[in-house]
């Protein structure tokens, strides 16, 4: 069973904690480390996802732990980007619940890279309340997704699971 | 692709103001994408009015960012993907929060 720690519940609580509550200007560390934890909300419900079809245990651990930031941050792109789904036969349009997740993961994934490595990044309170929004509807997105659209948030797993090299391979003409 | 990108968005600042809405794309930074070589990532800073309650409707961030996104992708191609930043007018005349070369006002 996956831990509760890294839930995308746990984290998107985590990230809730982190968002001062009273007036006064917020410690910028504290704003850094919600955008931060809400992105990683985002990333652990891929993961679960990617790890839905295997069993509780060693295997469903290891699938999770294999999807890299990159290599799902370049899917993710790939779809909203293109608007479409090339891993699968016919190119077919990418359903709108997945599109929406594919725009939220991407947008949060760039925030959070300023939130944890960019110095002259000065972040704001509404920032990281926007940040922890758009991770719950991101997550809200993926979910409904699992339910519309199931093989293409299976093939969107496979895909944040490839390197680069891997996702052209699988690329359908 | 700075200037087109500039001019873009000086663009998309007029048609903001002929339709009565105070939001403008006040900044905007072309920084190389770290994941993809080759590629950047703009950044394009916006000024808008402070929420009525304690944040922005998320819809409202979207359609500043679409519109940001069509602007950018036309002076800038495949090879570059769009990230919006959005303040207020109080935060954005505070240091650290302009990223990038400044935009005319409309």
């Amino acid at each position: 069973m996956a831990s509760a720690e890294l839930s995308a519940d746990g984290l998107l609580e985590a990230a809730r904690h982190l968002l001062p509550t009273g007036r006064g200007r917020p410690r910028k560390a504290r704003l850094r480390r919600a955008i931060s934890t809400a992105y990683y909300a985002v990333f652990a419900a891929l993961t679960i996802e990617a790890s839905l079809h295997y069993p509780d245990g060693a295997a469903k651990n290891a699938v999770r732990r294999l999807v890299s930031h990159t290599a799902a941050r370049a899917a993710c792109r790939d779809l909203a980007k293109s608007g479409s789904v090339r891993w699968l036969h016919g190119n077919p349009p990418c359903h709108p619940k997945l599109l929406a997740f594919a725009d939220g993961f991407d947008s949060l994934y760039v925030l959070r890279h300023l939130a944890d490595y960019d110095h002259e990044y000065s972040c704001t309170k509404l920032e990281a309340v926007a940040a922890l929004e758009r991770a719950e509807a991101a997550i809200e997105a993926l979910s409904s997704a699992r339910q519309r659209c199931p093989e293409q948030l299976d093939i969107l797993c496979v895909a944040a699971l490839a390197d680069d090299r891997g996702r052209t391979r699988i690329i359908k003409r | 692709m700075v200037e087109r990108a500039i001019r873009s968005l000086q663009q998309l600042n007029e048609a903001l103001h002929s339709e009565g809405d105070s939001a403008r794309a006040r900044y905007v930074s072309v920084e190389p994408d770290y994941d993809f070589d080759g590629e950047w990532i703009v950044f394009v800073t916006w000024e808008i009015e402070p929420p009525n309650g304690d944040k922005w409707p998320l819809r409202m961030l979207d359609e500043y960012s679409r519109r940001s996104r069509e602007a950018i992708g036309d002076a800038a191609g495949d090879a570059a993907s769009t990230h919006c930043l959005f303040r207020t007018p109080e935060e954005i005349s505070e240091p650290g929060h302009q990223r990038g070369q400044q935009l005319q006002p409309a």
